[in-house]
């Protein structure tokens, strides 16, 4: 019994290891061909959206621009058929465009005539005005009425049939708008807003983000749907989504079909995946009509009345999958290539090449724990430079899940002690000392040698990188922030340390007994803002925690945090912190980015700001930031008869020059791929990636090259477009080439950026855990020097581990 | 003595039913209030899942860190909304399939444990062989490893049999998990030897030993290893969080978010959503599962 | 014949695991170079291992014995009762809970300013007997344990309740019917038929609770973080931190340990249990 029943065990578990190995990795060579794209030269201006033509024809257009017409061959057509800009116009929201060039679009008045609008609008009925503008460039005022559309309705999606029909989706219908007359008939309710209408004989298909809708315009009826349909655009619909058919008008099949397959289902109950009742399976599908649909996934085609949808070009490798940016029309073009819009002014067109292979040969991985845009942005560059390399990007925690960072961390570490390193990982909120000392990472310095001797990087920044145990750099952050605080004049100046800001606290409440002087409701943004310039020092040579310099350091945020609420009561803190709620809370990883979010200081209704703490986290639009936040103080004192200066300056803690460091990259060791992760390396410290991305993302928070000459271009106005750069012209019509930085304020940031040499990296244990106890202490549950021994007995386990 | 003798029959009787009675009161009484007890605090979440964000902010705003005093919880909330409801189940489609992923795989790996844990227990107990008492040692420890331990050594096996990234990585482990076994093998134990050698002796085949004798006696063991590997299933965290990069592949438990303030309702209402099924399963699947042992009993 | 199935996959999926394990105990994580009994050593001579070794030793033995005793207790009292199978229904319902709504529950009641706290300072001002009471800060004093083995006892009763149940289940009816109709009295119904019928489910329960012990790891590092309050930093702290700094060394040697010790104690209770039963 024993013994047969010992071998039987190896055989069985033999057979069964056998039959699982087989499942999987069998080589195989790769087929050839697959899509890419090539960038699509745009007219002059920033467009959003784009019209197809059938011929292969379209139409530009976007906010406040005026529509373009590019011919087949490529030729842009003037402007004959303008919008007239309208001083009454504030901000244009949607157009509809037809194939002829007649427009709708859809404003918000900046002046209301009508004392009715007027009042809705205050009562917060956000209601669009709308016009449509005939092929010839006649200009009329639509006004939608008629029966089933109430006048709060606002129309987000304009379609004209091939016919000029117009045709407009509200958030719960869609409707047939009669453009002479402004009449309305509403066709059928739909779930959510319509995002997408294409036309296909006398069928028109609308989808929103969850069900696409079939209209039979002839008939005047709504036809069955298409779950195939329905369960692709549920679960693709996320960044964007748009449609486009092969034929517009060669469709007149679907309908039919259609409704046969209605009258035999007619009995059928609702067998789900039968679905595809666009139309029955037996049609003859292979002259390829077909549905087109591009989002971040992918292009995909879907034949009508199949149960597939197949991809035909993988968003990874192409440009569609920009987590940054989102598709916004597409064009099928009779030679089988593609043309896709995305919002802000960019468009791609895709075609099939034979020479590429269909999936690449090659694979570098890239890791990340959280989403980092410009990384991802790195990898789309690098796949164009390397069409036979995948960059894989993988994050370790995304979205609203209940994945922690320990969770993701342990995940990582899985990986590496099994083996199967990333290639690149980014460092950010890791611990790099414990990864370099596992031998996990590369060492950087052959790789940064030829930058620091050419003197093209900030030596100061990548030396602030080298590990003191091993006297190698293994990682270097591609952007850093600098501290910066803002204020008066009067109790500040200069470089300031933490006894001075605490010392011109106190001045400034002796003069300001009332209200609140940093701009911090919430006591662990005061620790946000002071443990970075801190945290360097408290680590001792031996690498155990600081005690006095720790408890120091409470004590003076502790006196901080006294001064600050002295001017109000606890009642008036809460209320202060329940307004901020809404909008604004407080998080780990990120902070107010003093130059940009000068908003956040303006919109405080609650007592004044007198001093605000923060770090510099843009170029460009940090340093004329700092202006418009000095411009918004000034001006707030000004109403309040107060008229000191404005002045900003560098802060420092209990460490000097620190500098917070910013995607820090680093090559794993064990990685598969070490040559292309060297290139990798090198494209990210490369101009055109450090300046590209400022460029294109002005408005971003991630940092201020390390690479001099690109942060002396993309601070130098000359060098670029201002408006273009800004996206948009800002709202509330602060015109910002009036606040670029003087040469004098450049000079001071690149003597900055020369000094700081301290790196301070978020996400230590230690740092969490003064946080933690800090916010105690800031509360008054502890005092600065239980809180500072408490920290100290928490560490020393960690140190004992 | 005379006294007692007096006492007719029937009021012995009556008086023993009676204190029967309130004995079985009493007890019923302890265990209400221990089992309210314990659910208390599970009050707190049908009121979470209905409140609104707002409400729910200024109630436990002093744990948030901003105000003095204390939190307080609001059973029925002051503005009941069902707006997280709405959330979950309108307007995201990917709680609906995160859901049935959970149902799912906690029914594929239920099943596979009675397919394989079964016999096991069976074989444990009913028979005798060298290295029992070992094998056995090491299936209670290997049951008791923590996971954080296995989890590399486990992601390598997986890795290798190519199913990382795959349900299947997170089922299979389960299934062969020792800990119904375990529980199972304590059902059979009490069955005599002579009992199962009277049986062979009669020429009883060993599966027909099993399905008469075992099954209907191993009825309660079965029961409990079910219900307890169910709870254990039905909101496993660490181990799809390992195995399974691929999020449409995610059971629900990973669909709660991290825990802040500003989600709590969602979470609540999630947690509603979660509980509606344990409950069915408990009200439902105890008899089924009862009956099922039964059936396959007389039928085998 | 039975067994081989199950074997072959709890060989596939946890012994080839295990020992994997033991071999890189041996081995230094990184570079894998041959260390011996280097990492053995670490783990002894760490304090960090003293402190867990202790606070868990502490934990378990404070509730395994109350969880175990007091599910014992509710389950003799439910065993006849009508009520039964729903009133464990409803004790099994925290383990149904999501972790991280439990988690939160949970933070909302012992947070400093939770509802705990407000509750007795309300009560102790009504009642004004005791003189001011003074809000604590369990989660951050010596009440951390407390707080932990409350929750472990109210999340984990129903569930050896279950057990109990199953075990009393089995015992034989008629033996107990005849005791009492011999006029055996409660005690001696549970002293010599009860308590020696169920020695065999004390072996399961007790080991199962110890599993349970083991798993309530992820709540109290979901409401206590990394490095909790010094009472409640236990095994599982050593082993998550340990692992977030990639040292599975040292981990691998920490669970050989473990599982060298929970083998020995486990195959003694086994003999000891079998020798009873022939005694019996």
């Amino acid at each position: 019994m024993m013994r047969k029943g010992r071998v039987l065990l190896y055989i069985m578990m033999c057979a069964m290891c056998a039959a699982l190995w087989g499942c999987g990795g069998k080589e195989e060579e790769i087929p050839m061909g697959r899509y890419a794209d090539r960038e699509v030269k745009l007219p002059p201006g920033t467009f959003e959206y784009m019209h197809p033509c059938p011929d292969g024809s379209y139409y530009l257009y976007g906010l406040d621009t005026e529509l373009t017409y590019v011919d087949v061959q490529g030729e842009s057509k003037g402007k004959d058929r303008n919008w007239e800009n309208n001083a009454n116009i504030h901000v244009k929201y949607v157009v509809g465009v037809s194939d002829e060039g007649a427009s709708v679009f859809a404003y918000t008045p900046r002046f209301w005539n009508d004392e009715e609008l007027e009042a809705l609008w205050i009562a917060g009925d956000t209601r669009y005005l709308y016009y449509y503008v005939d092929e010839k460039g006649q200009k009329q005022a639509l006004e939608p009425h008629g029966e089933g559309y109430e006048k709060a309705t606002n129309l987000n999606t304009f379609a004209f049939s091939p016919e000029g029909e117009l045709y407009a989706a509200s958030d719960t219908a869609v409707y047939r708008v009669n453009v002479e007359n402004g009449e309305v008939e509403s066709l059928f309710a739909t779930q959510e807003q319509v995002k997408s209408i294409v036309f296909s004989g006398d069928v028109m298909l609308a989808a929103d983000a969850g069900k696409a809708y079939f209209y039979d315009r002839a008939e005047g009826k709504l036809l069955d749907g298409n779950s195939t349909l329905d369960e692709f655009l549920s679960s693709h619909s996320a960044g964007g989504l748009v449609m486009a058919v092969s034929d517009r008008n060669a469709h007149v099949k679907i309908m039919e079909d259609n409704g046969a397959g209605d009258a035999e289902k007619a009995g059928a109950p609702d067998g789900e995946e039968t679905g595809a009742s666009g139309t029955n399976a037996g049609d003859d599908s292979k002259n390829a009509q077909a549905l087109y649909m591009a989002c971040r996934t992918g292009l995909y085609r879907y034949i009508w009345g199949g149960s597939v949808i197949e991809q035909i070009a993988d968003g990874q490798m192409t440009a569609l999958g920009d987590t940054q940016r989102s598709p916004s029309a597409l064009q099928v073009l009779d030679n089988g290539e593609f043309r896709v819009m995305f919002s802000g002014n960019y468009m791609v067109e895709m075609y099939y090449d034979e020479t590429l292979p269909a999936r690449p040969s090659k694979e570098l991985t890239v890791y990340s724990l959280e989403e980092n845009g410009w990384i991802r942005y790195a990898g789309q560059l690098f796949q164009k430079e390397h069409p036979d390399v995948l960059v894989r990007y993988e994050t370790g925690m995304d979205g609203d899940n209940a994945v922690s960072k320990e969770d993701a961390l342990k995940n990582l570490n899985t990986r590496l002690l099994a083996g199967e390193a990333p290639d690149v990982i980014v460092m950010d909120h890791m611990d790099i000392e414990q990864y370099a000392g596992k031998g996990v990472l590369r060492e950087l310095d052959g790789i940064l040698q030829p930058y620091l001797d050419e003197g093209i990087l900030y030596r100061n920044i990548v030396e602030g990188m080298r590990m003191t145990d091993k006297e190698k750099i293994y990682s270097v952050p591609m952007m850093v922030y600098l501290p910066l605080w803002l204020g008066e004049e009067m109790y500040l100046e200069g470089e300031q340390s933490l006894e001075d800001i605490v010392a011109g606290m106190e001045q400034a409440r002796q003069k300001h007994p009332e209200g609140a002087i940093l701009y911090t409701p919430y006591p662990k943004d005061v620790l946000l803002q002071t443990i970075p310039v801190c945290l360097p020092a408290w680590t001792k040579e031996d690498g155990s925690l600081d005690v006095e310099k720790l408890t120091a350091y409470y004590r003076a945020v502790s006196r901080m945090w006294e001064i600050d609420s002295a001017g109000f009561d606890a009642a008036g803190r809460e209320a202060w912190q329940k307004n901020n709620m809404e909008w604004y809370a407080p998080t780990d990883m990120d902070m107010a980015d003093i130059g940009s979010n000068y908003q956040y200081s303006a919109q405080q209704n609650f007592g004044e700001t007198w001093l605000q703490l923060g770090f510099l986290m843009t170029p460009q639009v940090g340093m004329t930031g700092i202006h418009v936040s000095k411009a918004n103080m000034a001006a707030d004192w000004q109403q309040k008869e107060l008229d000191d200066v404005v002045t900003y300056g560098a802060y420092a803690g209990q460490a000097d020059n620190v500098y917070w460091a910013r995607t820090i990259v680093g090559l794993c060791e064990q990685g598969k791929e070490p040559k292309l992760a060297e290139e990798y390396m090198n494209l990210l410290l490369s101009d055109p990636m450090m300046r590209k991305w400022w460029l294109d993302k002005p408005r971003n928070h991630s940092g201020l090259t390390i690479r001099k000459d690109s942060l002396g271009d993309i601070l130098d106005i000359n060098n670029i477009e201002f408006g273009q750069t800004m996206g948009f012209k800002d709202p509330t019509g602060v015109n910002y080439p009036d606040f670029w930085p003087t040469e004098e304020e450049k000079q001071w940031l690149y003597q900055m950026m020369e000094d700081a040499d301290c790196c301070y990296r978020p996400g230590t244990m230690l740092e969490e855990c003064a946080t933690e106890v800090g916010v105690r202490v800031l509360e008054g549950g502890l005092t600065p020097e239980e809180g500072a021994r408490e920290v100290e007995r928490k560490m020393a386990i960690e140190m004992e581990e | 003595m005379g006294s007692r003798a007096t006492v007719p029959a029937w009021a012995v009787q009556a008086y023993g039913k009676w204190q029967k009675r309130r004995t079985a009161w009493l007890a019923t009484g302890i265990c209400v209030a221990v089992a309210s007890l314990i659910c208390a605090p599970l009050l707190m979440i049908p009121g979470g899942s209905m409140m609104d964000g707002a409400e729910m902010r200024q109630i436990l705003s002093p744990i948030l860190g901003e105000g003095k005093g204390f939190a307080v919880w609001h059973l029925i909330p002051v503005y009941p909304t069902i707006g997280h409801f709405y959330r979950l189940l309108i307007e995201s489609p990917a709680f609906y399939h995160l859901f049935w992923n959970t149902v799912g795989m906690t029914a594929a790996i239920l099943l596979g444990q009675l397919a394989v844990g079964l016999p096991s227990a069976w074989a444990f107990a009913a028979f005798r062989f060298r290295g029992r008492d070992f094998l056995f040692g090491l299936y209670v420890v290997l049951m008791l490893l923590p996971f954080q331990v296995m989890l590399l050594p486990q992601y390598i096996v997986l890795q290798k049999l190519h199913l990382y990234n795959h349900q299947t990585a997170v089922i299979l482990p389960a299934v062969f998990s020792t800990f119904p076994v375990f529980i199972m093998y304590r059902g059979f134990t009490q069955i005599e030897t002579e009992v199962l050698e009277a049986a062979r002796l009669d020429g009883a085949g060993e599966l027909q030993i099993f399905f008469h004798i075992g099954l209907p006696l191993g009825k309660m063991g079965i029961q409990a290893a079910m219900v307890l590997s169910f709870l254990e299933y039905w909101n496993l965290v660490e181990q799809p969080m390992a195995f399974l990069e691929e999020q449409a592949a995610w059971p629900l438990s990973l669909y709660l978010p991290q825990i802040t303030i500003s989600q709590a309702g969602v979470a609540f209402a999630v947690a509603v959503m979660v509980l509606i099924p344990a409950l069915f399963v408990f009200a439902l699947g105890q008899d089924a599962l009862e009956e099922g042992i039964a059936y396959i009993g007389v039928k085998a | 014949m039975f067994l081989l199935p199950g074997l072959a996959g709890v060989m596939l999926f946890y012994l080839l695991p295990f020992l994997e394990v033991v071999r890189r105990s041996f081995l230094q994580s990184g570079n894998s170079a041959f260390v011996g009994i280097d990492n053995y050593r670490a783990v002894w001579e760490n304090g960090a291992f003293v402190l867990a070794v202790r606070n868990t030793f502490l934990y378990m033995a404070v509730g395994v014995p109350l969880l175990m005793g007091s599910s014992l207790l509710l389950s003799l009292l439910l065993r006849n009762l009508r009520l039964r199978r729903r009133l464990v229904s409803a004790m099994l319902l925290p383990m149904a809970v999501p972790a991280a709504v439990m988690v939160l529950t949970l933070q909302i009641l012992i947070d400093r300013q939770g509802v705990i706290n407000g509750v007795l300072t309300k009560a102790a001002e009504q009642i004004m007997v005791i003189p001011a009471f003074e809000a604590i800060d369990y989660l951050n004093t010596e009440w951390a344990l407390v707080v932990v083995v409350c929750s472990f006892l109210w999340k984990n009763t129903g569930y050896m309740v279950i057990l109990w149940l199953a075990g009393l289940a089995a015992l034989p009816k008629e033996v107990e019917e005849a005791a009492q109709v011999d006029g055996a009295n409660r005690w001696q119904n549970w002293h010599y038929i009860i308590r020696p019928g169920l020695s065999g489910s004390f072996f399961t329960i007790g080991m199962l609770s110890v599993l349970q012990i083991f798993k309530s790891y992820r709540e109290v590092w979901m409401v206590a973080g990394s490095y909790p309050q010094e009472h409640i930093y236990f095994l599982q702290h050593l082993l998550q931190n340990w692992y977030l700094k990639l040292e599975f060394d040292r981990m691998a040697a920490l669970t050989v340990i473990m599982s060298l010790v929970l083998l020995v104690v486990c195959l003694c209770l086994q003999k000891r249990l079998e020798q009873r039963e022939e005694n019996f």
